[in-house]
């Protein structure tokens, strides 16, 4: 409040002492001698003084509006004010230094009797002249940093010497109020005042000054001020010359009002001229300065003209290409910026992405395992809740504590070495554990110990993931106990065999063989009864003995354990073997056994071949015809395989039981066995011995006309 | 005519091995246990043993074992018969290991026999 009172004072006062000035300059316009002195009979304002003091007063007005923010009317008002203050006092102060009128205080009014005489008619006192510079010095100086120093000085000078002036009239001392008889006239009283108001205005109007743009007019005011302060001397010698011409001219009015003019024009074309060049200089200075502050605020976009060619549209070029390079570089480091942006948030984005895995795959972990984690000491630090449920303690019953805790003791020393010397190496160790829980049970489980290693690549913790495998283990024990029992029934078994086979084959050696005693007259002569006998004892001694190595073999296809010689060897040869054993039989009974196999190479058992053979053989013989039954065996070549056909003229076998001719103790008539003899095991023999050999088997036949049994044996390499 | 050794457990059998060698002409003397046979081997020279496997006591293979042991009993000709059921293997092994003329499985009859004993 304080501050703004003080600065609208100083308005006031330049109000004050615009209203005085008008008011003046009329009363001399019109005539008014009141209007002139203010107080009756007093000392007159000079017409000059009061144009100056109108002019001044709007100078100071706008000062005090320029400190308030107000610069745009300001900026204009108070040079032109001030110029035409200076025009003024400048003319009259050379007036005063030549002793001679110029005329101009007498430009508009004559005038012609004084109350106080003066040296030169209308002219100003002295001190009001330097009273009205100190006033343009003053404001000069409220611009120009290097002279605010003075400006307040300036101001105290002013007030003082309309003070000094005012106490003049007080002790009616005439020096006082600056009369000097012949040199200078007395400083009216109100003028007095109105100096000692406008020097405290002056000072007022600078209250608090917060000059942003100032600058702006500062440098404009500054060339202005040089190229007037420059041209004062010239001036005031040029209108001193005109003084002179005057002089020696007296009463040629032409000539003077000529001169008049001359004086005239020369001061304004200064001015104006000064002006044009200062802005001409200080424009694009100025402009250029706009410019940087724009910038200066951020806004790249303005350039600074660069018309011209002179230093400043240089100075503006190599500013505008600057402002290119900071511009660019700004942009660029947006850019980056943008980017630095971006590439946060794409590796944000991605560590969630990641993070969501990782819990995702936790959950899942949870869901299906038994997971704990331990440190390096195999101290507990997490379980998760199927682990609380298969060991039967709580989480807080088990972190802190050794894993040692669920030992089972049901593994060595060893296993748990072998764990520890793998997981500490950092690598992933699998078996299955068997834990105790709480309450004495055990379970086990197949363990994963994933070692999570430190930034030294050496364990910190393990994580160990575990699945119940209790049951399966429980099932293994019992299938492993299975198999062992049935391992044992095998090997029972076999050596029942082996035993039965001794035990049982021993016997019938001398019975048998005593039989064929008998029966070649070896022993003596026996009558025909007892031959017939003895050769029924014989027969069957022979049959059950076959029965007895035929029921061995089966067992032994039955258990897979038939042993086989492989050898590569002809068919022609097992062929004769055959033939050879059943010859004597086939011409008893008037049957032929033709062989038509070629000589081929097989690859297999001979001995076991032949026992085929000799069972097919055997069978054959059984039910062809006697005396015109014909038994063929032959052999071809089927792909890599030999195969080898017997077939015979016998009743043949009915489709539907072909089938079964392969399965054990199958017998198409019952009644035909006693007649025929056999096991009824000779061809699920032969099945089992050609499937051992990766062939096949199989009979084809024709009812009562022919059956012919094929078998199928590996080719062997020829010699 | 050849000079035989049969050792069998089996009394009957040995007997009836006997008679029918004897009726082919051939010289027969039998023995019922391993220790019998191995005695008999060190006192006389045979052309052919016949060696039953499955004996109480000092088993055929016993026999074998110290046949290949001592030198004077290495060059016997011995001819494995068995009423038990070795694997074909198993006989294999036993052809190659004591150098026997061969291995036969029983039943043998009168024919088989006399063509055994011709053959060796």
């Amino acid at each position: 409040m304080k501050l703004l009172s003080g600065r609208k004072l100083s308005q006031i006062i330049a109000c004050i002492s615009i209203c005085i000035g008008l008011i003046v300059c009329i009363g001399w316009l019109l005539d008014i001698p009141i209007l002139k002195s203010i107080i009756p009979n007093a000392v007159t304002m000079k017409f000059s003084t009061s144009i100056s003091f109108i002019f001044s007063g709007i100078a100071i007005y706008f000062l005090s509006k320029y400190t308030e923010g107000k610069t745009n009317i300001a900026k204009i008002v108070i040079p032109i004010s001030s110029l035409v203050v200076f025009l003024f006092m400048t003319t009259l102060l050379t007036a005063y230094i030549f002793g001679k009128t110029s005329g101009i205080e007498q430009l508009f009014i004559k005038e012609s009797s004084d109350a106080i005489k003066t040296s030169l008619p209308g002219m100003p006192s002295f001190a009001t002249i330097v009273n009205f510079i100190l006033i343009i010095v003053g404001i000069f100086a409220f611009f120009e940093s290097r002279l605010k120093k003075l400006f307040t000085p300036i101001g105290y000078a002013i007030s003082t010497i309309g003070i000094i002036s005012i106490i003049g009239y007080g002790v009616n001392q005439p020096i006082l109020y600056y009369y000097i008889d012949n040199v200078s006239t007395a400083m009216a009283i109100h003028t007095s005042f109105l100096f000692t108001s406008l020097g405290i205005a002056l000072i007022l109007s600078r209250n608090n000054i917060t000059v942003q743009h100032g600058e702006s007019v500062k440098i404009y005011t500054k060339i202005l001020s040089l190229f007037l302060a420059s041209s004062v001397i010239p001036i005031i010698f040029v209108i001193g010359l005109n003084f002179n011409i005057l002089e020696s001219v007296p009463n040629n009015e032409s000539i003077k009002i000529s001169m008049i003019i001359i004086s005239i024009s020369t001061i304004i074309t200064v001015i104006i001229f000064s002006s044009i060049t200062a802005r001409s200089i200080s424009k694009p200075i100025i402009s250029l300065k706009n410019v940087a502050m724009q910038i200066s605020k951020g806004n790249f976009s303005i350039k600074a003209n660069e018309s011209g060619s002179d230093e400043i549209s240089e100075l503006s070029k190599t500013f505008n290409d600057m402002i290119g390079n900071i511009k660019m570089k700004e942009v660029l480091h947006m850019e980056i910026e943008k980017l630095k942006h971006v590439n946060e948030e794409q590796r944000q984005y991605e560590l969630e992405t990641e993070l969501k895995k990782i819990s995702d795959l936790k959950k899942a972990l949870d869901e299906s395992s038994i997971v704990d984690i331990t440190d390096k000491e195999g101290t507990i630090i997490d379980v998760n809740k199927k682990f609380e449920k298969i060991s039967k303690y709580t989480r807080n019953q088990l972190l802190g504590q050794n894993h040692r805790i669920l030992k089972s003791g049901f593994h060595t020393p060893e296993f748990y070495e072998d764990m520890w010397n793998t997981i500490t190496q950092g690598k992933v160790w699998q078996r299955d554990v068997k834990n105790r829980a709480r309450d004495g049970t055990y379970y086990w489980v197949k363990t994963t110990i994933v070692p999570f290693l430190g930034k030294d690549g050496k364990p910190e913790q393990y994580i160990a993931i575990r699945t119940d495998i209790t049951n399966q283990k429980l099932l293994e024990r019992r299938l492993e106990s299975l198999l062992e029992n049935l391992k044992t029934i095998d090997m029972e078994k076999e050596e029942f065999a082996a035993m039965v086979s001794h035990e049982l084959k021993t016997p019938l050696i001398p019975i048998s063989g005593y039989a064929e005693l008998f029966l070649d007259g070896s022993l003596g002569n026996i009558t025909k009864i007892q031959r017939e006998k003895i050769h029924v004892m014989y027969e069957n001694s022979i049959l059950l003995t076959t029965l007895i190595q035929d029921i061995l073999d089966a067992q032994k296809i039955e258990l897979k354990r038939l042993n086989l010689d492989i050898r590569t060897e002809s068919i022609k040869e097992i062929t004769k073997r055959c033939i050879d054993i059943f010859s004597p039989i086939a011409e008893q009974k008037g049957i032929k056994i033709v062989d038509e196999t070629q000589d081929m190479m097989i690859s297999g058992d001979p001995d076991r071949i032949l026992q085929v053979l000799n069972n097919i053989i055997s069978n054959a013989i059984k039910f062809v015809p006697i005396q015109y039954g014909t038994i063929t065996i032959n052999s071809r070549n089927d792909n890599d395989a030999v195969m080898i056909s017997v077939k015979d003229n016998g009743i043949g076998i009915p489709k539907s039981k072909q089938k079964d001719l392969f399965k054990k103790f199958y017998q198409i008539d019952k009644s035909l066995t006693r007649k025929s003899g056999g096991t009824g095991l000779g061809l699920a023999i032969s099945r089992g011995i050609i499937e051992a050999h990766g062939g096949e088997i199989w009979v084809e036949s024709k009812e009562n006309y022919w059956t012919t049994v094929n078998f199928t044996i590996q080719k062997g390499n020829s010699k | 005519m050849k000079n035989i050794l049969i050792i069998d457990d089996n009394k009957d059998i040995t007997e009836l091995y006997k008679i029918i060698l004897e009726s082919a002409g051939h010289k027969c003397i039998t023995v019922n246990d391993g220790k019998g046979g191995l005695e008999a081997l060190q006192t006389k020279s045979f052309d052919l043993t016949l060696l039953d496997l499955a004996m109480p006591g000092m088993s055929g293979i016993d026999v074998l074992d110290i046949i290949k042991n001592e030198p004077n009993l290495k060059s016997s000709r011995i001819l494995v018969i068995t009423a038990s059921a070795p694997q074909d293997v198993e006989i294999k092994r036993i052809k190659k290991e004591y150098g026997v003329l061969d291995v036969v499985k029983k039943p043998i009859n009168k024919v088989k026999l006399l063509q055994i004993v011709e053959m060796y």
